[in-house]
């Protein structure tokens, strides 16, 4: 009784775990088609990305080289000079340098990438192109956090020297 | 004319000469490598009075924070309001390097 009711119930399973990888790999399949078949478009697609983040790069890394040698650094010197060093904004200063580092080795990581993945002939290999796809948009994401982490440090350095312009305030009242 | 004399004739010639020999050089690679054609300090190619002009004028209006001086909160305001309008400058580009150019829709698998 027990294996007239077990067995049926086990294949009823295997057929329930089945059907999800069927449409997967299916679905897979209808990528790789249209990756084959629009290669050129695709290519033209990522040739167009790649040049506007040159762009991009070249603009948000005139910016950080502003920050860091005519505010950020020029200040911390300054309050040294009057004695009124701040270990906040110093920390912040050694914050946004090593952010922007990071900044800048992450984008070459991704350029990179992206010029590799601009080499796969996505005609012929389909899959393998995905697959660096993939790996490129981890890359970028990579580039876009340290974008994010140094907008927070630029932000936090406003934050601080308004708090230092207050207290500076309260000891002139 | 003596020994030395005739020496050092050589050697002003032989000076001229390869100062010559690398002058040609520098113009021919000058001229093959397309350089010639970016060079915009040759005549007929010098940036538009416009373009001197608006270089020039935001050359003199560049803020610039010495790190000598005094603190003062009025400096300091005058320092935020310059470091404000760099902060609009990044903000120009609205979410950079995000995940839409090369997700699977924008590239239309």
């Amino acid at each position: 009784m027990r294996k007239i009711i077990f067995v049926p119930a086990f294949v009823l399973l295997l057929a329930f775990f089945s059907i999800p990888v069927f449409a997967e790999s299916s679905t897979e399949n209808a990528r790789s088609e249209k990756i084959s078949q629009y290669c050129s478009t695709i290519r033209q697609s990522l040739t167009s990305v790649q040049r506007s983040d040159a762009g991009t790069r070249t603009y948000l890394g005139k910016a950080y080289e502003t920050f860091i040698s005519d505010y950020i650094t020029p200040l911390n010197l300054r309050l040294i000079k009057n004695n009124q060093p701040s270990a906040t904004l110093s920390s912040l200063q050694t914050d946004f340098v090593s952010a922007r580092s990071v900044f800048n080795s992450n984008y070459i990581s991704y350029s990179k990438s992206l010029e590799e993945l601009l080499d796969i002939d996505c005609k012929s290999s389909p899959d393998t192109f995905y697959a660096k796809l993939v790996s490129t948009r981890e890359k970028r994401a990579e580039v876009a956090a340290s974008t994010k982490k140094l907008s927070e440090i630029i932000s936090s350095h406003r934050s601080s020297v308004i708090k230092l312009k207050n207290s500076l305030e309260k000891k002139d009242e | 004319m003596n020994n030395g004399g005739r020496k050092l004739i050589i050697l002003g010639v032989a000076s001229i000469l390869i100062a010559l020999i690398t002058s040609g050089v520098s113009l021919a690679v000058y001229h093959n490598s397309g350089d010639i054609y970016l060079d915009r300090s040759r005549p007929g190619f010098l940036p538009d009075k416009e373009e001197k002009e608006e270089e020039k004028k935001e050359k003199e209006e560049e803020y610039v924070f010495s790190d000598n001086g005094a603190i003062t909160p009025e400096i300091l305001e005058e320092y935020l309001k310059h470091y404000q309008e760099v902060i609009n400058y990044t903000d120009n580009i609205r979410d950079p390097f995000s995940a839409t150019p090369l997700s699977d829709s924008a590239l239309g698998l």
